[in-house]
């Protein structure tokens, strides 16, 4: 995988093989996933008092689900430009006001496959193949190059 | 006056719920990049890099860092950019 910046400024991620094409396209799908522990963490307490706690809820949890909603549609739209270069690879291009969307999206997704996969917090340090379960070593694998894309990104500043 | 006693102990009430600076707190978390806490709090609060990297490494090793201090409507406000990024960040009065 390779980032390019056009001239307008936007990423033109390269060289995309099989691998991170199966992760870009299941991306929406892993940010709408509406399991009650994945909703806990990414709307997490601000407030150890719960009355205090239910009025932030009230006020600010629909602002961010209503942010949160608007990210994965802007994720969906720049997914439509995966398309296929020479060889095996696929080329992805993501307009410069994206980013940020793409950067928490990506976050989102880590957080979300660490939570379903049951994964512990020292399973994120070790390699993909150490771990003996084949999905959780395939979810690991997955939080690993997703957070390689958000390097490339945030190296691309 | 009961009617004046009861307003005076509102004004008093949201005064001090008002006045008194809170905490945002960012928590560490095992999934999130320190490349990316760094940056959010560069964009958030608009640190320096140096500084930024600072309180990202107090996150990091002694699991949460006091990010910011001061009135509870600004405390509100970076709270929800934080959650916005998925940072673990709470509000916490500061004590007397």
């Amino acid at each position: 995988m390779e980032l390019e910046r056009t001239p307008a400024g936007d990423i033109l991620l390269r060289d995309l093989h099989q691998v991170f094409v199966d992760i870009l396209i299941m991306l929406p799908a892993v940010l709408e996933s509406d399991d009650p522990r994945v909703r806990d963490r990414l709307l997490p307490r601000a407030y150890e008092d719960d009355e205090e706690e239910e009025e932030w809820r009230r006020i600010g949890a629909p602002e961010l689900e209503h942010l949160f909603a608007s990210r994965v549609r802007l994720i969906r739209k720049d997914l439509k430009t995966l398309a296929p270069e020479q060889g095996d690879v696929y080329r992805l291009d993501i307009p410069r006001i994206h980013e940020n969307a793409w950067l928490s999206g990506l976050n989102a997704a880590r957080h979300t496959l660490f939570i379903l996969n049951e994964l512990e917090p020292g399973d994120v340090e070790r390699d993909p193949e150490d771990l003996k379960d084949p999905e959780k070593a395939m979810a690991l694998l997955h939080i690993h190059l997703m957070g390689w894309m958000q390097e490339l990104i945030m190296k691309a500043g | 006056m009961a009617g004046s006693s009861t307003e005076t102990d509102t004004e008093e009430r949201t005064c001090t719920r008002t006045a008194r600076p809170w905490n945002v707190i960012v928590h560490d978390d095992p999934v999130t990049l320190m490349t990316y806490v760094t940056n959010a709090f560069m964009e958030v609060f608009g640190y320096s890099r140096t500084k930024a990297h600072t309180l990202m490494m107090e996150v990091h090793t002694t699991g949460r860092s006091i990010v910011w201090t001061g009135d509870r409507e600004y405390a509100e406000l970076y709270v929800a950019r934080l959650q916005a990024r998925h940072l673990l960040t709470t509000l916490e009065r500061v004590d007397d």
